[in-house]
């Protein structure tokens, strides 16, 4: 046989020989039951929201704003609204003035090592969201034939009086207000030997006052018109459409921003969606936005007059606002082909109110040494420290969240914690692993087999830089939607510096070679390529503790005396000493931890004072104005934000 | 000799799993299954031909599935859902040598079978064959799971390169390297005989 017989045909044989390849029938329709079962369930914990009584209550709301407008101004009429309906994460729109109530405590019941257990319930007018769990129910399933074992009936609620709620599009039916008990029936989990007739009793308490509800802001409805065509250089002036933001929640990480496309000439045409859309913000980047399944039914809804509804989740933290929402459509005509119709790109800008006017970055002229010997033992308390939110490991090791004047909340028994600027994301190790926090819905998740000894949130919640497995120096990326190793980096004995703003390249240090002090080197995630950006001049040579400030301007890193902290700015100059306390004879002053605000407008530090061995003191320096506070607070500072 | 004709692009199903489905997929069941009878076989196959066991391929497909599902509604970029799922298998694969402490199988057979049933239909002797299992038992990791992610798998060289975190040009020319290396062997074995 010669090399000309097997041109053009590995490829051929490779395909031929794929299809022998085959997953077994049985396993392909079985593994399709379990994904349907499993697609009730975590809708039930994702997207329970299928009926629509909160969106009726929404456009009625809506109607009540636009005819009471005219009589008594918006101010008025908008702060009544919203205080009528909030966001539960999970669970979705709700009026804000009726009973919630959720379930006393999770309840589980074990039989033949078979478990269920529910774990949460909100209950509200219109509906009641239960999320359940089942668990070990292979070890039985194996025992019957796998495409015939499990069970397709689907769970329901027995009330009090014999009333029987039947589950569909993954919630129940409203409990009346008189019932504080419920059975959660699950007729059967498999059939064949599992046992059958699971019944779970559920107790109900109202929500506590501090149950946290977002505000759901009714937007004065001001339509905003942009087309332009997808194949032409100049836009289709016949085919127009216009954008109504009609709702914004703000959560702690996120705008949920509501709204509808329409038509110009309503009635004559339609309006559908013809591919993905795109978010992009003021710098151009491409924005990662979500949607919670629980107010995914809004999503991309036809509506009366042509139009199309859209929801957006946007993330705060690395969002430079104003967005632009870029929306592919095809518009038609009646008796028109959508596909035949060319596709267009809808187009709208948007920022919430406060976002207006960003924060100025402070610039190199306004920056020199705030703490020195001088003034270390003298600084004032801060002005307003009730009104920060911080996050800390105490000298205990506990993981603390100071939320304003809430005080102090423990997550944890921690041994390392890195979050997100904002604080919204919080990761942390201990004995149980990794732990991801979210401090939105405060839920977690954790990653028992993983232990690492570094970690570095991006901006946007979305990845984690964790130095996993510190045997084989290995720094991997983790995307925490699926919980998934995206990336390794291939360095060795790098340590992580922090993040681009959108979350694109991660900042890694690695010891130079030059004697300049540590290189700082950026890691295009997206390419998998290196470069060196800057040698960090008199950076200590042990702890250079460096990070990168979340607007991405600065790099802050500690210096090779005993207590002093550099930051340089990133597009490259100078570095300024910011703090400076020389080393004195005995038991000098030492920095133990800082971090930045999550404005970069100020650092956050702690310091073991001269002459002191232990005892700590936290010391705030905001850079614009060179003042420096003390905070009431002890341990290693992780994070801070207003 | 003349090349192998790898670098023209081959009509793959993910040029058929449109953006759209994947939006629905996200809320609606039916677009749910709809995206998994497409998507089945190619990762069964691609598990398959990293750990060489029926049983264990299928236990990591139920694996990569249940996860697309529990995390396919905060997917940002629905475009990119052919290699976020071969992602997460992979990563599937890799967890389970990790957890099960297990030696990576140097696992050629499927490219084995594709070459040696080509050859077989033109009467290779059984040298031939030999030194054809010999060289592909010195591939690489890397390169094997190129030629899995292409050839059973059928993704696209870009998709592949997001998989892998790789540029496009790197994937098309390593894939194109292997290939010539296997048939530049070929030609010396036959000469030899």
């Amino acid at each position: 046989m010669n090399a000309t017989d097997l041109d053009n045909r590995f490829s051929e044989a490779a395909r031929a020989y794929r299809n022998k390849i085959n997953p077994n029938e049985a396993f392909v329709l079985q593994l399709e039951r379990e994904l349907k079962q499993s697609h009730n369930r975590v809708t039930s914990k994702h997207r329970p929201f299928i009926f629509k009584p909160a969106w009726a209550a929404a456009m009625i709301l809506l109607l009540i704003a636009a005819t009471a407008l005219a009589g008594f101004g918006p101010e008025k009429v908008f702060a009544k609204i919203q205080k009528l309906l909030g966001y539960i994460p999970g669970v979705g729109l709700v009026e804000r003035t009726q009973l919630i109530r959720i379930l006393k405590e999770p309840v589980s019941l074990t039989r033949d090592e078979m478990t269920v257990m529910v774990s949460d319930a909100v209950l509200t007018a219109e509906k009641t969201v239960v999320d359940y769990h089942i668990f070990n129910i292979k070890s039985q399933a194996e025992q019957n034939d796998p495409a015939e074992s499990l069970c397709q009936q689907a769970p329901y609620l027995l009330l009090p009086d014999g009333r029987q709620l039947d589950f569909s599009g993954g919630q129940f039916g409203p409990i009346p207000p008189e019932f504080d008990t419920a059975s959660f029936v699950l007729p059967c989990l498999a059939k064949g030997e599992a046992p059958g007739d699971w019944a779970i009793a559920l107790t109900f308490v109202p929500a506590p006052d501090d149950y946290k509800i977002h505000e759901a802001i009714m937007l004065q409805p001001l339509p905003e018109t942009t087309i332009v065509s997808d194949s032409e250089p100049e836009p289709e002036a016949s085919a127009e459409t216009e954008f109504v933001f009609t709702q914004v929640i703000t959560t702690h990480d996120s705008y949920i921003l509501y709204g509808v496309i329409q038509p110009i000439t309503p009635n004559d045409t339609a309006i559908q969606i013809a591919s993905v859309p795109v978010i992009r913000d003021a710098d151009d980047t491409l924005i990662s936005y979500s949607v919670d399944p629980a107010l995914a039914d809004g999503q991309f809804q036809p509506q009366p007059g042509g139009g199309i509804s859209f929801v957006f989740g946007i993330p705060i933290a690395g969002t430079v606002f104003p967005v632009r929402l870029e929306i592919p459509v095809r518009v038609t005509a009646p008796g028109q082909l959508s596909d035949q119709q060319p596709m267009q790109i809808a187009c709208a800008s948007w920022q919430p109110e406060q976002a207006a006017q960003p924060v100025e970055a402070v610039s190199s002229s306004e920056l020199t040494t705030c703490v020195s010997n001088d003034n270390l033992l003298s600084l004032g308390e801060h002005p307003d420290a009730s009104a920060l939110r911080t996050l800390a490991i105490g000298a205990d090791g506990s993981l603390n969240l100071h939320d304003r004047s809430q005080g102090p909340i423990t997550l944890a028994q921690a041994s390392i914690a890195s979050s997100t600027p904002d604080l919204s994301h919080i990761a942390w190790v201990s004995d149980s692993g990794l732990t991801v926090y979210s401090s939105a819905d405060e839920k977690s998740v954790q990653f028992p087999n993983l232990n690492p000894e570094a970690l570095s949130w991006s901006p946007d919640g979305r990845l984690l830089a964790a130095h996993v497995n510190p045997d084989f120096a290995e720094r991997a990326i983790i995307d925490i939607a699926s919980g998934e190793t995206v990336l390794s980096t291939r360095l060795s004995q790098e340590q992580f510096a922090g993040w681009s703003t959108n979350g694109d390249t991660l900042y890694l240090l690695i010891p130079g070679s030059s004697g300049e002090g540590w290189l700082l080197m950026s890691y295009d995630l997206a390419n998998d390529k290196y470069q060196e950006v800057a040698y960090l001049k008199h950076s200590s040579p042990k702890r250079p503790m460096a990070q990168i400030s979340a607007d991405g301007q600065w790099i802050g890193y500690h210096g090779d005396t005993q207590a002093s902290l550099y930051l340089m700015p990133l597009a490259g100059g100078q570095a300024i000493k910011i703090i400076d306390v020389p080393v004195q004879m005995i038991n000098p002053a030492a920095i133990t931890s800082w971090a930045w605000s999550a404005d970069s407008q100020s650092i956050t530090v702690n310091l073991i004072l001269p002459d002191q061995t232990e005892a700590q003191t936290t010391i705030v320096v905001n850079l614009r104005g060179c003042q420096a506070y003390t905070l009431p607070y002890q341990g290693q500072i992780l994070g801070i934000s207003q | 000799m003349t090349n192998l004709n790898l670098t023209q692009e081959i009509p793959t199903r993910s040029q058929t799993a449109n953006a759209p489905l994947v939006i629905r997929a996200m809320t609606d069941q039916t677009a749910f299954v709809e995206l998994y009878q497409i998507w089945v076989r190619p990762v069964y196959r691609f598990l398959y031909s990293k750990v060489s066991d029926h049983e264990i391929a299928e236990d990591l497909t139920s694996q990569t599935f249940m996860t697309i599902l529990e995390s396919i509604h905060k997917l940002r970029d629905a475009d990119r859902f052919a290699p976020w799922l071969f992602r997460i298998a992979r990563n599937k694969a890799t967890d389970y040598f990790r957890k099960n402490k297990r030696e990576r199988l140097v696992d050629n057979d499927w490219v084995w079978e594709a070459a040696s049933v080509e050859m077989q239909t033109h009467s290779v002797s059984a040298e031939e064959l030999i030194a054809l299992r010999q060289l592909l038992a010195g591939l690489s990791d890397l390169e094997r799971e190129l030629l899995s992610l292409r050839f059973l798998a059928n993704l696209r060289y870009r998709e592949i390169g997001r998989v892998l975190g790789k540029p496009e040009s790197t994937i098309k020319k390593t894939i194109y390297r292997v290939i010539a290396q296997i048939q530049r062997n070929m030609e010396k074995e036959n000469e030899r005989n």
